[in-house]
């Protein structure tokens, strides 16, 4: 398919889910109304408050990590080259989970909850990369030590499961399954410190490209794999120990959106970033929307959502696609 | 005179070596060809030139500077290799992916021109890949495929081209046509190309030189007529051959003798 209209298309998904989510939410808002809203900023009213409070706010954050995420894998998988790379391979979603089940069983919320989260997440990226560092920077060794990784951390959270009472257990698998209903205070001033690198992964397409044939070839082309490797996945992981930070673990989204991408819009990653931070926004303020409104008045967890449908759909694509298309 | 010149190389892994005081010169602008047999040292020799290994004795030298000295870049402006087993790529067009080659020209940030397009297309005619310029490299054929992967190295329009078995998975037709355009770029524009090959005939038609290495070291090198012998050939491959001269070339040929003509394997 030609890439403009790729691209094109994407936009116009992403805009429309940004559209719909401010159209929908727990609590039912006639669209005259929302449209009023929109319409007329100055005015107060309950409306008002709400769209311009909280349906804006929760599918701008939506927005940023969803797109985060996305190019986040799209990194991923191009440097570990490996269909199953996304962005919590190096283990950073078992250290955030960690960071947080511990911040939950001390009581604390909010902005400290989300930094002992972040640094659960910095803990697992300096143990990953450090093991690897130490053993010549192999993928095969990354992927090992971030999956050996993700397994301690989820048995220290199994641990304390154990011992805690019930009632912490369930925030906990609230927030491990990730969602965008209570993100806590100074997450957008997090999100925001951050997300200028995902449009700035784009000035290192060709390391990517180059990447994405194999250490061997990269450095035939003159690439200083090695050094590449290491920048791009400390700032990936970094971007995703933040929105990790923010919204727990939402599944799926790093792994699949980069694949149907790639699908859509070439391995080049010239397109395919730009592509992805789109089609990622979009899906997960989309899966959001839905997560809102499927048993109101309760929520859903967003997590849920995005590993129902992006699952049942990317079953769908890897049972059409031919094996040499995948990755 | 010569542009690559091999001094004393030992390299191995770990603590084996496999390359023991390797020693000869590339001229420049010739097609120099490496032949011996499966385990002579061929792949690691290679290896060492294209400096994904290091060698633990001697110096490799491109055009009077040791190769370890040179930057990444420098070396991939001047240098192309075309390594033998390569991993799939990710779906990438076949004009796409012999771009890449273009890369080390051009800075991080900065697209390719028109320049480059025009280069692009060129190579991707002289090695007949036009025709599935938009196909993705990952579903051709393995014929094709080494046909693109050689188109990536010309576009890098280097002054050396190092090949390991570059002719291993085409037809006849494709053999031949890729060997004379190396002879053709090698008289037009001066480019060196090292080639390793298995097949003896193609080595003696098209290389000006060929070193024929046993056992991890050289065991005779110069004009393929002088190295192509039968009493060459017959104890490095330790199978007896005759060896006679192909009429419109007057190039060595050599015919091989099965040991079993009647199909019974003898005793």
């Amino acid at each position: 398919m030609n890439r403009g209209l790729v691209l094109a298309s994407l936009l116009l998904f992403a805009v429309t889910s940004i559209v719909l989510a401010l159209f929908t939410g727990g609590t039912g808002i006639p669209p005259a109304e929302v449209l009023r809203a929109l319409l007329f900023p100055s005015e107060d009213g309950v409306a008002h408050t709400l769209i311009w409070e909280l349906r804006l706010p929760r599918a701008l954050t939506a927005g940023i990590v969803g797109a985060s995420l996305a190019v986040c894998g799209v990194v991923f998988q191009a440097i570990l080259r490996n269909p199953l790379a996304e962005p919590y391979t190096l283990g950073v979603s078992g250290g955030g989970a960690l960071g947080a089940v511990v911040a939950i069983l001390l009581g604390l919320g909010g902005l400290p909850m989300a930094l002992l989260c972040f640094l659960g997440c910095c803990l697992s990226i300096g143990i990953v990369l450090g093991a690897a560092y130490a053993r010549n920077f192999t993928n095969s060794m990354l992927i090992l030590s971030g999956v050996i990784m993700s397994f301690i951390f989820s048995s220290a959270v199994m641990f304390i499961f154990a011992v805690a009472s019930s009632r912490e257990v369930h925030a906990s698998i609230l927030w491990l399954m990730g969602s965008l209903s209570a993100p806590p205070e100074g997450s957008m001033a997090m999100l925001l410190t951050v997300f200028p690198l995902v449009p700035g992964f784009i000035l290192f397409a060709k390391d990517l490209n180059l990447l994405s044939l194999g250490d061997e070839s990269s450095y035939h082309l003159g690439l200083d794999a090695r050094k590449s490797k290491t920048l791009l996945l400390l700032a990936a992981s970094l971007v995703t120990g933040v929105c990790v930070a923010v919204s727990g673990v939402i599944a799926f989204i790093g792994l699949v959106i980069p694949h149907l991408t790639r699908k859509l819009a070439g391995a080049d990653h010239h397109v395919l970033l730009p592509a992805s931070v789109l089609a990622g926004a979009g899906f997960l303020i989309l899966s959001d929307s839905i997560a809102q409104v499927v048993i109101r008045p309760l929520e859903l967890p967003v997590g849920v959502i995005t590993g129902m449908v992006g699952g049942v759909f990317f079953l769908l694509y890897l049972l059409k696609a031919r094996p040499e298309e995948v990755i | 005179m010569g542009i690559l010149k091999v001094e004393g190389v030992t390299a191995g892994y770990n603590t084996t070596p496999v390359i023991r005081e390797v020693t000869f010169s590339v001229p420049e602008g010739s097609v120099f060809g490496i032949i011996g047999p499966n385990g002579a040292g061929k792949t690691t020799l290679f290896r060492t030139l294209s400096r994904l290994m290091k060698p633990w004795k001697g110096v490799v030298s491109f055009k009077g500077a040791d190769i370890a000295g040179i930057s990444r870049r420098d070396y991939a402006r001047s240098v192309a290799v075309v390594p033998q087993f390569r991993q799939t790529p990710p779906p990438f067009t076949v004009r796409e992916f012999v771009s890449m080659g273009r890369y080390p020209h051009r800075g991080r940030l900065a697209r390719l021109n028109k320049e480059d397009g025009r280069i692009v297309d060129k190579a991707m005619e002289l090695l007949d890949v036009s025709t599935f310029k938009d196909k993705l490299v990952s579903t051709l054929s393995g014929g094709e495929m080494g046909r693109v992967f050689l188109a990536q190295g010309i576009v890098q329009q280097p002054e050396l081209i190092l090949m390991d078995e570059p002719t291993a998975h085409l037809d006849i037709g494709h053999k031949i046509r890729t060997l004379d355009l190396m002879r053709s770029l090698a008289k037009r524009t001066g480019l060196t190309a090292l080639i390793i090959l298995h097949d003896l005939n193609l080595a003696g038609t098209y290389c000006d030189s060929l070193v024929m290495m046993k056992g991890g070291g050289i065991h005779s090198s110069g004009r393929p007529e002088e190295v192509l012998s039968e009493g060459h050939v017959t104890e490095v491959y330790g199978t007896p051959v005759r060896v006679g001269t192909n009429p419109a070339t007057g190039k060595p040929h050599i015919f091989f003798l099965p040991q079993s003509p009647s199909g019974v394997i003898p005793d």
